[in-house]
């Protein structure tokens, strides 16, 4: 029998405790003391489908795993479901010959942070992860511009490129 | 006192919320959830072997190493609970005397290839860098192929450096 907070529910076997509501495990810590959020918003997914250089704005990636469904694949656009801190990690190869360009993460269509490439060859790889302060319906998504020739951009048509997204806190 | 609930007992020490019998806690004066057995690793490739092509990539020294999850001799880590961890590596790349050489660097979930990376490098001693969040069952097990099977490999000679400048991180996030 569980302890009743409100409508929020403690129950536990007797080594782990889940805190729930109705049969959706919120959040549990198990017999060594290990706290998981098992609703935790979270995508990660890649470039598909999409062809080679690829840097549409923004990069429309196709989530494999997109628990809360805050990912949306048609716009390309993450919309956080709770005021928090979000991690993002992004990795693209860079499909175009010598090029240099900026790979960002955008809050609300608004610049936040950037890496860069300049690489004398294809097949450069670029990555980035950063924690970002979001309100509850922000919005997060990866660009790609800068970039010269006009048409660098990432290799698109499946695999070498991953991203993912989750609230830390 | 402590609420008992069907024998686990949700308690309170120094103003600290207390989980059964385990040291986690929920601190509300100061930093909010403290959860000393967080499953992570962080550590590097040592040996100096001039092997670069290799898998699985051999993390034989850890700095930090909670729970035991990674195992210095299959150079696996092993998830203790479900959930979504961060997996980072970064190191040298390259075949440590080509300018040019190419590779893929691939993430191996319980022996399968997962996600993948590729890199051609102009200059010998490039670095790459690998990261990202991936949701695992308890019991999956980690590990990471550079250029080799059961990793993306390519006849090119690319593979990772393995005396130090690496740096591998996994950590359960939620």
């Amino acid at each position: 029998m569980g302890f009743d907070v409100g409508g929020v529910t403690l129950t536990s076997p007797g080594t782990t405790l889940s805190m729930d509501s109705g049969a959706t495990n919120w959040m549990k810590v198990d017999a060594n003391g290990i706290l998981t959020r098992p609703q935790t918003p979270f995508m990660r997914g890649q470039l598909t489908g999409r062809g080679s250089p690829y840097s549409a704005i923004p990069l429309l990636v196709t989530a494999d795993v997109n628990v809360g469904g805050c990912w949306n694949n048609t716009t390309g656009t993450w919309t956080c479901p709770v005021a928090g801190y979000y991690m993002v990690t992004g990795g693209n190869i860079m499909g175009s010959a010598s090029s240099y360009g900026y790979f960002y993460i955008q809050k609300n269509g608004t610049d936040v942070i950037f890496t860069h490439w300049n690489h004398n060859a294809s097949w450069h790889y670029v990555t980035m992860s950063g924690i970002i302060q979001c309100a509850a319906g922000d919005t997060l998504r990866y660009v790609i511009k800068g970039q010269s020739p006009a048409s660098a951009g990432a290799y698109g048509v499946g695999g070498h490129c991953m991203y993912s997204i989750a609230l830390m806190a | 006192m402590p609420i008992n609930i069907n024998g686990y007992a949700v308690s309170t020490v120094a103003s600290e919320l207390k989980f059964g019998a385990s040291n986690t806690r929920i601190a509300p004066a100061s930093y909010g959830i403290r959860d000393p057995t967080l499953p992570s690793m962080w550590g590097a490739c040592t040996d100096g072997s001039a092997t670069y092509k290799v898998y699985p990539y051999p993390v034989n020294s850890v700095n930090i190493n909670i729970g035991s999850c990674w195992s210095t001799s299959t150079f696996r880590f092993t998830a203790p609970a479900t959930g979504i961890y961060y997996v980072s590596f970064a190191g040298i790349v390259g075949d440590g005397t080509a300018v040019q050489t190419a590779g893929y660097y691939s993430i191996i979930i319980n022996g399968v290839n997962y996600y993948f990376s590729y890199k051609d490098t102009i200059s010998v001693w490039e670095l790459q860098h690998v990261a990202v969040m991936i949701n695992l069952t308890a019991g999956d097990w980690l590990s990471w192929a550079m250029n080799l099977a059961p990793g993306n490999a390519s006849s090119y000679t690319g593979g990772a450096y393995r005396s130090n400048h690496n740096m591998c991180t996994i950590w359960l996030v939620g």
